[in-house]
């Protein structure tokens, strides 16, 4: 706890002396041309995938722009759900002096909130509403539910932070969507960091029992799925032009590069920190 | 008219088939109470429905009672 608690402040000490940077950190553009890359290529729901090859370029740029605000708009409704999850908890969670740091993820998630709605709202008109939405909220132990709220957060930022690295590298796409995505880059990576620390912490009482584990398992999963799903927006691919966008999403859930990208690329730290934790996820199957 | 009761038919023949079902899904059969969609299946059938529709849907509690049976819908969302 002790080295948690030193790792914590550390990172505290990042977010105030970068406090609210994002509000005046953005020289906002008029707008974003139309032929530019919103996204990176190589960031696209196609990429990688058995259809890739049928889009023109024109086309990947047409996807580019409706993917960026999909994950755009994905951040928006998911740091809403964070910050209302993490204010529930904060008070109670045992994470002794660590949990100060909490105030700190709030306030940079309230400003990355603020960005992503801004961007969407500015460039396009519009939000896409939300997509993640579980019918049935069980009631759980309070360490299942503290562990839980971390993982959901970590599975969440994680998956971010794999489109923020590949935006914010690549040199094709447009300057001010590359600036946003590094902003969200480096404060993503401190959450990243106490959000594995974090866990860790809280492993032990969360996963005393077996029913305890099996029932996290299963609640993670189902968030894994859900969180993967949301990436593929048949709205964002019917407003780039492409008709029948249920049929792409389903040929490109369950195409063998992407599920690879999913595995290797997205949730790999994630699976790997619940493994360490004593949490076996299962795998998608090819 | 014929187009709305085709595109109804389409989504209602889509659920049958993403939750294995052999008969079709009885109109006023509670969803969600009887478990016929989880999370999953439910979210994805609301991307159906927009698709069906050509409209933006926000996934909530609120439209829970919009879209609980596959009669809701119609009379919610296929009415003229």
């Amino acid at each position: 706890m002790e080295k948690f608690i030193a790792r914590a402040k550390t990172l505290s000490k990042v977010s105030i002396d970068q406090h609210n940077t994002a509000f005046r950190r953005f020289q906002w553009p008029e707008s974003i041309p139309e032929d530019d890359w919103w996204f990176s290529p190589d960031a696209l729901t196609i990429a990688h995938s058995e259809v890739e090859s049928n889009f023109t370029e024109d086309q990947k740029k047409h996807l580019a722009k409706w993917e960026c605000i999909n994950i755009f708009s994905l951040n928006n409704t998911g740091e809403l759900e964070l910050i209302q999850e993490v204010s529930r908890i904060m008070h109670e969670v045992e994470l002794g002096e660590a949990r100060e740091y909490l105030h700190h993820l709030i306030d940079e998630e309230n400003q990355h909130m603020w960005y992503f709605n801004k961007f969407c709202n500015n460039y396009v008109g519009k939000v896409y509403p939300n997509k993640k939405f579980q019918l049935k909220k069980q009631e759980y132990s309070k360490d299942v539910d503290h562990f839980l709220v971390f993982a959901r957060v970590l599975i969440f930022e994680e998956i971010g932070h794999y489109f923020n690295i590949l935006n914010a590298k690549d040199a094709r796409v447009n300057p001010f969507v590359r600036e946003i995505n590094e902003a969200h880059y480096q404060d993503e990576a401190r959450h990243i960091t106490y959000g594995h620390r974090t866990l860790e912490q809280l492993a032990e009482k969360a996963l005393a029992n077996e029913s305890a584990k099996e029932l996290i398992r299963e609640e993670l999963e189902k968030s894994i799925a859900i969180n993967i799903g949301a990436l593929y927006n048949p709205t964002a691919y019917r407003d780039s032009g492409i008709k029948q966008g249920m049929l792409l999403r389903e040929k490109l859930l369950s195409d063998p590069g992407r599920i690879n990208i999913h595995e290797q690329k997205m949730l790999r730290g994630v699976k790997r920190l619940l493994k360490r934790c004593g949490l076996n996820l299962m795998e998608e199957v090819l | 008219m014929d187009v709305i009761n085709d595109s109804f038919d389409e989504l209602c023949e889509w659920l049958r088939v993403k939750t294995k079902r052999a008969e079709p899904i009885p109109l006023n059969l509670n969803l969600i109470e009887k478990k016929v969609v989880d999370s999953l299946v439910f979210v994805e059938f609301m991307m159906m429905l927009e698709e069906s529709i050509d409209e933006q849907i926000e996934v909530n509690e609120a439209l829970l009672s919009k879209v609980y049976s596959l009669q809701a819908i119609k009379d919610n969302f296929f009415n003229d």
